[in-house]
């Protein structure tokens, strides 16, 4: 048996609970790996929203956005919805050594209503060490969500070209870009993430809806 | 800034998250002990503060929200080998013990895998602690 002092327990006691992600933010001592932190925390109360769509079907943006900044908050980080960074930013999020993340979550509508999130975003976005990175929620209700994302970034290299995305992760609803702050010159890291929000009643073989 | 202007500022930040007492419980805990027990404040000190037993994850919320940005905890690690002996890491060490899972023993050389078996977190309070407690 593992003494309960050591990192193993904690992993054990933790493993597949929110608490993970608390226990890494707390251990992290870098700003690259709150980031990395952030990220995955996001993705997995996402990834709880995308399981329970079917409960989520009229919800609004600010809805869906305060979801998420509330599931970051259970985990203890300070997390914020409308805070006054540079803007009105959706999501902002602090911690220890300067750092900052920022996020803006859209309901897709339209891509050059995604590309106005990408524009208030480098808006908001700092530019300084520790504070150079963001993310673009997009919160999809219709069909092929992939299809959507591949057509977002074609819609933001055709507006801003200077804009480089990265190639595909092995998640293919996550994309990456980077580009030049414009005030401090720092390269910023932003990516970008769709949630698929897609839900059909299932009908029965007589067309019952269940 | 006191103690109850901090307590004022969790309950602000993180209203509603049951975290948020605890992290409380722990932060009045913590004030009342002498700074000498203070020096080396391991998880299991900080369940027994908040009255928990098991790590949870309302727990690890509550020592998130007092080691983030409110910066009243530092986080730290002793690597402990299989004497017993206690080596403490610097963040870089911990950072990528964490990493890739092994770790090298700080004398013999000899490369561990399993670190998290031989690594024990612990916290330290900080200046801002102390500045609102002490």
């Amino acid at each position: 048996m593992i003494d309960s002092d050591r990192l193993a327990a904690l992993y054990i006691s933790l493993q597949g609970s929110p608490g993970a992600f608390a226990l890494e933010f707390a251990l992290a001592s870098s700003n690259d790996e709150r980031l990395k932190i952030v990220r995955q925390s996001v993705d997995s109360i996402t990834a709880d929203h995308v399981q329970t769509r079917q409960l989520r079907q009229d919800r609004t943006e600010d809805e869906l956005t305060i979801d998420i900044v509330s599931g970051l908050k259970n985990m203890g980080f300070n997390a914020w919805h409308d805070a006054q960074i540079g803007g009105h930013t959706d999501i902002s999020f602090d911690g220890k050594g300067g750092f900052l993340w920022l996020c803006e979550a859209k309901k897709h509508g339209s891509y050059d209503w995604l590309l106005d999130g990408f524009v208030q975003l480098e808006s908001y976005c700092p530019g300084i060490a520790g504070q150079n990175a963001a993310d673009i929620i997009i919160f999809h209700y219709g069909r092929n969500s992939i299809q959507v994302m591949e057509r977002w970034t074609d819609h933001l290299v055709a507006a801003r070209p200077e804009v480089q995305i990265q190639p595909t992760t092995t998640d293919p609803h996550v994309r990456s870009s980077t580009h030049s702050h414009k005030g401090s010159g720092i390269t910023l890291d932003f990516r970008h993430k769709i949630v698929p929000l897609y839900w059909e009643q299932m009908q029965d073989a007589k067309g019952r809806r269940s | 800034m006191v103690l109850k202007d901090l307590q004022d500022e969790i309950l602000k930040k993180w209203d509603d998250v049951p975290a948020a007492s605890l992290s409380i419980d722990i932060l009045s805990f913590l004030a009342d002990l002498p700074e000498s027990e203070l020096k080396v404040l391991t998880f299991r000190t900080l369940a027994g503060a908040a009255g928990r037993k098991p790590f949870d994850a309302d727990l690890l919320a509550a020592i998130n929200i007092l080691s983030g940005s409110l910066s009243l905890l530092d986080a730290h690690a002793f690597f402990v080998d299989e004497n017993d002996k206690e080596y403490e890491l610097d963040d870089e060490e911990f950072a990528e013990a964490r990493r890739s899972g092994e770790i090298v023993h700080p004398v013999s050389g000899e490369l561990i895998p399993e670190a998290a078996n031989y690594i024990v977190p612990f916290f330290v309070p900080t200046d801002r602690f102390f500045k609102a407690v002490k």
